[in-house]
Order: structure tokens, then C-alpha cells, then sequence
């Protein structure tokens, strides 16, 4: 968070308070991690991430194949929860070939769109063409040419009021208060 | 012909059936670890067997929309063809997959892999989906090849694609993308009842029950905004606005997993709440989350809509063809399955196209298994049409990927 002081023309009462703002690069981060997070296949954390197997169950099979990477699929927001590596993740590590064919397809799609890139970038026609976009790039739709609309973040009815230390959607004096009781500046989206 | 089989493999389900059958088995695309349930994960379907199925934890194959986890889809794949392998060897069986309208060498050749050399299937055609539900209109319709244009929409897990296809082939550069599919809708509703209610965002399962069961697309959204706004303030209502209302509001009762393994929709007042019931009060949900196929700005994603995706597929296209293909718009995809989606899309459309364009939304059944369905129809084809598409094992070895690129790039 970057605080701003707010203290240009303000009543020195108010100044005592050090008035939190986002600015608008904390604000746009947010609303990243909010988008990715609306991407996410898993909320929580692998729940079996810190089994430990005894030494003295019978081996029946590679069990290490039986479990696929134990983070989630994006690397995203649930993964920022598991610290210390597993033995069961150690050995996902090494299964992590068999998944991926013998390491010729990438283990997540950015690294996959980025092999793409590069690919088009060394074909013959590429630098004369000046255009190395990919198809799958070429048909991402454009913004809507509607106005977005905005909604109250606590009831989510019609939100024409945004709050001016988070820039969050409100309704009415009510749903504000709730806003400010609980969840202004603590919702980690 | 009938030894064929059909498996539309898709990020969050895979729908598989033989030519012979009438309908797909829907197995869950994931191998998913239970909360308690610490010896074993369950593949599939075996979900089924799991009794507790709160704070599933899911290992997807797919990631935004492409397959990359062959450790994982193989164990999915193996449990979905168990059945048909036991009834004949693979090695007898010719099959159909999916993959999604733009694709990626590295991810298709790993599939053309798979399917000759670890299963060993004798003839292999690899087709986007999109294109068997556009198989599955013209043979619906009963239209010739030849006469045959349709635009068609397909909303799936991880995004919706909107595409031209014209005598059977796909439309070059008329594919376009909107990042919203079945994943974001059930994030955005866990959220919300996260927020407003109580803490579901481990709750995956349930809440994409609950998407299911009580999510529907409005006819009209921003009245429905303004009725409950209008409620919620205790404004007095008219007729229609007190209707709207009556018709959004209503208690969701959560599975206990003892009694009922699958929530439900209950009208309110109808039933004293039960003590040991967990319920969800429903309303502005029910319909905003659908809703964000048609507005993904309305979370913050910066896209258009399904509806304007559509309209810009047929910009592309020639002005004199247009109107044959707004005549058909075929929905595909478990994302179109809510109740209202149809009737929006028109709505939507009819608003957008010139008067005298024709528009006709084609819905030839249960949307998710369009795709399948479009498989099923083109291996049974009495003219052979699977022939052309199709490439034997031996072709394979002999030529290798080379050859499948060429084959199937015929259609993107």
C-alpha cells in the first residue's frame, strides 16, 4: 500500500488520522489478483499437501504417479499457501515428466503461449509479414463497446458510490458502513 | 461406423459414448483429492463413491482451456475407456476427439500421440468441437453440405468461442474468444455468497451445484437490478417489479451429505427452515451470474459479451453472406444449458442485426452434448464423411505428425 497523506485543506481533527488512500497502482493490482482469482480452479491449498506416507505401508505401485503436481493449476492465489515442500511434492516433481510427455509440452499455459510466440517469430515469412500475432491471440475479443456497469460490493444491487479509500462500489449509507466496519482495505481479493 | 467413439474432451467434463449409443456419459475432467478422505483420490466419476464431498480439491488436466497434464488426463481417460476397451480392445476402435477451435502444435501432437501409441486406437480424427456442432446442425436441419453456413457458439469451462462455418469448414480468422466459461461463472457466485453470507470458496462442488440449480439467464437484467434495488429500499413496487422479485428470491438448502448428497431450490416461506438445515439466501445471484456471458464487465474483465462476440465473428464475414448465417446459431456447450439462454441470445441479437437479416437460434437438444452428438452423426454418416477426416495407425507410423497436422488443420 502507498499512503497518501490527506492533509491539503483538511480540519487538523482529521489530519491527527493517518487517512489510508490506494492510489491507483495499488488499486489496479487489486483488481488483477481479483481477475485471477476469479481464474483459479482451487481456492484453498492441496488439503493431502503434507502426507507423509509411513515407512512400513506396502508399495504396490510408483505411488509418486498416483499424485499430479500438488500445486494448482495456475501457481495462483492458493499456492502463496504452502511453504515447505512435501515428500509427496518432491516425488510429484520428478512425475512431473511422465505428465508432460517427456518435457516436450510445457507444464502451464504461459510457458506454452510464449513457445508459440517465438515459434512464429523465427518462421520464414514473419519479420516481412511485421505480424506475429497467434490465432489464439488474433481472436481474444476486444472490450465491450457498452458502458461497464457497477455493483454494490456488500449487497450486490446497483453500486453508483464508490468508496474513496479503496475505489469499491457501494449502494447506500448502509451497505457503506458495513463497507467500512468490515471490509474496506482487508478483503484480500 | 458403430466402432467408433466419440470422446469430446473438454477442460471440465469429458463427454464419451460410442457411435452405438444415443447419448454421452458426462465424467468430471478431474482427479480430485476429498478433505477426509486421505488413502485415495478419486478419478472421474469415482466422485460418486466419495460420502463427504465438501472442500473437494481438484487437479484439472486443463489449464485455460488446453490440455497440458498427461499425468493426470490419462487417469481419467483410462477410467472413461475401461468400459469400451473391456468390451473390445482399443486397437478395434476408431475414435473422434475434441480439441478447442484454436489449438496448439505441442498440445495436439501430444494428443495425436497419446491416442496411437499408449492406446493404440486404429483410426484416429482430431476435430474441434465447434465444428461437430456445426456437423450436428447441418444433419439437423437436413441441409446439403454444400448450402450449409451456421455461426456457432460454444461456452464451455474456461471460455466461450464464437466461429463462421461455411460448407463444412471453418471460416478463417472468424474465431473469437471470451474468457468466460462455467470456472469463472462458479468463482464469481462463491464470491458473492462468500462476501454477503457465508465462507463457500472452498466449496466448489456445492457452489457449481448451486450455479446449476438455481442460476438462470433474466430476459431483461437491468429491470430485475432495478426491481430488487427498488425492494431494498422499501420503495413500493408495481405489479411487474413485485414479480420480478417473487420470481429471484428464494432459499438454496445446502447438501448435509446425510440426508441429501445435492442441494436444492426451495421457495421461500414454503418450509420452516429445519435445525439441522444450512440454507442460502438467493436473489440478485441468480441471474448475475449468468449474466456475466453476456456483460464479463460487470466483474471487471474487460471483454464483450457472448452476444457482441457473435455480431463480431459476422462483421468479418461477407455483407451478402450474413444473413445465411445469423439464420443459424447454433448453441453448444454445458454454459448455454441455463434456463433462459436461448431466448437472451435472441433477444440480444435481434436487437444488434438489421431488420430484414433472418435469425434463428439453434438449440438441437441438451447443449453440452452437442459436440458429441455432431461426433456420433459423422461416424455414423451413411456417404463415409468420417473418411476424409480420419487417420489410420498405419498412416501414422508410416508418415508420423506431419500427416495429422495436414489432415486436421483442414479445419482451423
Amino acid at each position: 500500500l502507498q499512503p497518501a497523506m490527506v492533509d491539503a485543506g483538511v480540519s487538523s481533527r482529521l489530519r491527527e488520522t493517518r487517512r489510508l488512500v490506494l492510489d491507483e497502482a495499488a488499486r489496479q493490482r487489486r483488481h488483477r489478483r481479483a481477475l485471477e482469482a476469479l481464474e483459479a480452479d482451487n481456492f484453498q491449498a492441496d488439503p493431502h499437501a503434507d502426507l507423509r506416507v509411513s515407512k512400513l505401508a506396502p508399495k504396490f505401485s510408483d505411488e509418486a504417479s498416483s499424485f499430479g503436481p500438488s500445486r494448482d493449476s495456475l501457481g495462483g492465489v492458493a499456492a502463496s499457501a504452502d511453504g515447505k515442500k512435501s515428500r509427496k511434492a518432491k516425488a510429484a516433481g520428478g512425475s512431473g515428466a511422465v505428465g508432460t510427455l517427456g518435457g516436450r509440452l510445457r507444464r502451464n499455459f504461459a510457458a506454452l503461449l510464449e513457445e508459440e510466440l517465438a515459434r512464429r517469430a523465427q518462421l520464414p515469412g514473419a519479420a516481412a509479414s511485421g505480424s506475429t500475432a497467434t490465432p489464439y491471440e488474433l481472436a481474444q475479443v476486444g472490450p465491450s463497446r457498452l458502458p461497464p456497469r457497477h455493483f454494490c460490493a456488500v449487497c450486490g444491487l446497483l453500486g453508483p458510490h464508490t468508496c474513496v479509500v479503496c475505489g469499491t462500489r457501494f449502494c447506500s449509507a448502509s451497505c457503506y458502513s458495513t463497507h467500512q466496519d468490515t471490509r474496506c482495505l482487508k478483503w484480500t481479493g | 461406423g458403430k466402432d467408433t467413439l466419440i470422446v469430446d474432451l473438454g477442460a471440465g467434463y469429458v463427454k464419451i459414448g460410442s457411435a452405438s449409443e444415443s447419448e454421452p456419459r458426462q465424467v468430471i475432467n478431474s482427479v480430485t483429492k476429498a478433505k477426509h478422505v486421505k488413502t485415495r483420490v478419486f478419478v472421474g466419476n469415482e466422485l460418486d463413491e466419495c460420502k463427504d464431498l465438501s472442500g473437494l480439491y481438484y487437479q484439472l488436466p486443463f489449464q485455460k482451456g488446453y490440455l497440458l497434464n498427461w499425468e493426470l488426463q490419462k487417469q481419467v481417460l483410462d477410467h472413461c475407456l475401461k468400459p469400451y476397451a473391456d468390451k473390445r480392445p482399443l486397437s478395434e476402435w476408431q475414435v473422434i476427439v475434441t480439441e478447442p477451435c484454436i489449438n496448439f502444435s505441442p498440445v495436439a501432437e501430444a494428443l495425436d500421440e497419446v491416442l496411437f501409441e499408449e492406446y493404440g486406437f486404429k483410426a484416429v480424427a482430431r476435430l474441434p468441437a465447434a465444428f461437430l456442432a456445426a456437423q450436428r446442425d447441418q444433419r439437423q436441419r437436413g441441409v446439403l453440405p454444400a448450402d450449409h453456413a451456421c455461426l456457432v457458439l460454444d461456452c464451455g469451462y474456461s471460455f466461450s468461442h464464437a466461429a463462421a462455418y461455411r460448407r463444412g469448414r471453418l471460416v478463417p480468422g472468424s474465431v473469437r474468444r471470451v474468457n468466460v466459461g462455467g470456472k469463472v461463472l462458479t468463482n464469481y457466485l462463491k464470491e458473492a455468497i462468500s462476501y454477503r453470507q457465508l465462507m463457500v470458496m472452498d466449496e466448489t462442488h456445492v457452489m457449481n451445484q448451486c450455479k446449476e440449480d438455481a442460476c438462470f439467464v433474466s430476459e431483461n437484467f437491468d429491470a430485475d437490478l432495478a426491481a430488487m434495488s427498488r425492494a431494498a429500499q422499501r420503495s413500493p413496487l408495481d405489479s411487474e417489479a413485485q414479480e420480478r422479485c417473487q420470481k429471484l428470491c428464494c432459499e438454496y438448502v445446502l447438501p448435509d451429505y446425510a440426508q441429501h448428497r445435492r442441494g436444492f431450490v426451495r421457495q421461500l416461506g414454503s418450509q420452516k427452515q429445519q435445525q439441522q438445515e444450512q440454507t442460502l439466501r438467493l436473489g440478485i445471484e441468480r441471474v448475475a451470474t449468468p449474466e456475466l456471458l453476456f456483460r464479463p464487465s460487470d466483474a471487471g474483465i474487460p471483454e464483450m459479451g457472448v452476444a457482441e462476440a457473435l455480431c463480431d465473428t459476422l462483421s468479418g464475414l461477407p455483407p451478402h453472406e450474413q444473413p445465411l448465417y445469423t439464420d443459424a446459431v447454433v448453441l453448444a456447450g454445458g454454459s448455454c444449458r441455463f434456463a433462459g439462454f436461448a431466448n437472451r441470445l435472441e433477444t440480444e441479437l435481434r436487437a444488434s442485426l438489421p431488420d430484414d437479416f433472418p435469425l434463428g437460434v439453434r438449440c438441437h437438444g441438451d447443449p453440452a452434448a452437442q459436440a458429441w452428438l455432431g461426433g456420433r452423426d459423422l461416424a455414423l454418416s451413411p456417404d463415409g464423411a468420417l473418411e476424409c477426416y480420419a487417420v489410420s495407425r498405419k498412416d501414422y507410423r508410416d508418415h508420423g505428425a506431419a500427416l495429422c497436422s495436414e489432415r486436421f488443420a483442414q479445419f482451423t
